[in-house]
């Protein structure tokens, strides 16, 4: 079948058709790169460290983190020290513990004087 | 019937037994005390009840205040009698027998006696006159018993530095075949110096004792330096004694493990 001709007569499309053929269109492309060239490679550069940082946090999560355990250091034992008693240790605590201050027991204060007597001042 | 009856007394006359065996073996220190605590609650009573009569002397009032009176002075005196118990205890619970003190346990043995019978004695008052006539009779004669409970004290601290001599003499004795013969001059030194300060603990003892007994002492007694100076020398003898207990030990340790 075969394709039908078709014929452009809108004036708008041939001035388009025109301005492709020509290159014509493509002049403002070309001002707009010459002047945003390096942001946009800048730009296209942060993104692929982007997608570069998620994909390498997917991977990592995928693969557990070694754990790092010190090496075992050995319990250091102190050096038993044999502290010798006396026997006589006890005497010297009971001396040691003896009140000095006399009067040891307290003697109460008592009242000698009891008697329906008005008390004298 | 008869021989249930008998059963039931059993475990009636156990209970008797166990609650007087516990009276009699409460010791001397809890009795005083338990005798001071009814001295005191009675002397508020009394208190009161001569307060009420001196403000309203009524014969009601009157005979409230002598029976007060009456349970006080029963009171009073049963605590220093418990007192002077505890004292003697004190002073002989160690069985040191140091004879220079004899004097004060025969006067702690009197006070106690007098303190009882006064105890005993108080009751027989009937009227205010009857009782005026008992303090006064009273202040008169307790005057050397309560003298003694003072001199009692000192005497009991002098009978517990005794005993700690007793005591550290018999540790000697018993740590000197253990050590190796013959003596080292470094031991020898040891021995000699720990006997020596020995023999100056048990002068100074003697001493302490018989200005302990002396008139100057005895005249002394009711004034509030006697306690402080008396503290003095105790406190002197225990450095000492502090002194030869450690040298002792030296010993022990250098020489009786080696």
């Amino acid at each position: 079948m075969p394709i039908p001709k078709i014929n452009i007569t809108n004036p708008e499309a041939i001035e388009l058709i025109r301005k492709i053929q020509s290159g014509e269109i493509y002049i403002p492309i070309k001002a707009w790169w010459q002047k945003y060239k390096w942001f946009t490679i800048a730009g296209f550069v942060i993104v692929i460290l982007l997608i570069a940082l998620a994909i390498g946090k997917k991977a990592s999560e995928k693969t557990p983190l070694p754990v790092f355990i010190p090496p075992e250091i050995e319990d250091v034992v102190p050096t038993e020290q044999i502290i010798i008693k006396s026997e006589f240790s006890a005497l010297k605590e009971e001396i040691q513990s003896i009140n000095t201050d006399l009067p040891d027991p307290f003697i109460p204060v008592y009242d000698n004087a009891i008697n329906l007597e008005e008390a004298v001042y | 019937m008869k021989l249930f009856s008998k059963l039931l007394l059993i475990p009636l006359f156990l209970y008797l037994l166990s609650t007087v065996s516990t009276v009699v073996y409460a010791d001397a220190k809890s009795d005083f005390e338990f005798q001071y605590s009814k001295y005191r609650q009675n002397y508020i009573e009394y208190s009161i009840l001569k307060k009420d009569f001196l403000e309203n002397p009524t014969l009601d009032n009157q005979q409230k205040a002598i029976l007060a009176a009456k349970q006080t002075l029963s009171t009073r005196d049963l605590a220093k009698g418990s007192f002077a118990a505890y004292l003697l205890y004190l002073c002989q619970e160690k069985e040191t027998n140091y004879a220079p003190i004899k004097p004060s346990i025969d006067a702690l043995t009197q006070a106690k006696n007098f303190y009882l019978s006064e105890a005993y004695k108080s009751q027989s008052i009937v009227t205010a006159a009857n009782l005026a006539e008992y303090t006064q009779n009273y202040i008169t004669n307790t005057v050397t018993h309560d003298k003694s409970l003072r001199s009692g004290v000192v005497a009991c601290k002098i009978s517990q530095l005794v005993r700690f001599q007793i005591q550290s003499k018999n540790s000697l004795d018993f740590i000197l075949p253990k050590l190796a013969k013959p003596y080292s001059t470094a031991l020898q030194t040891r021995i000699t110096d720990i006997q020596d300060l020995g023999n100056k603990i048990n002068d100074t003892i003697n001493a302490f004792t018989t200005k302990f007994y002396s008139e100057e002492m005895l005249d002394n007694i009711d004034n509030e330096s006697y306690f402080t100076n008396n503290s003095e020398t105790v406190k002197k003898i225990q450095i000492l004694q502090l002194k030869w207990i450690d040298s002792l030990i030296d010993i022990d340790l250098n020489y009786a493990h080696s």
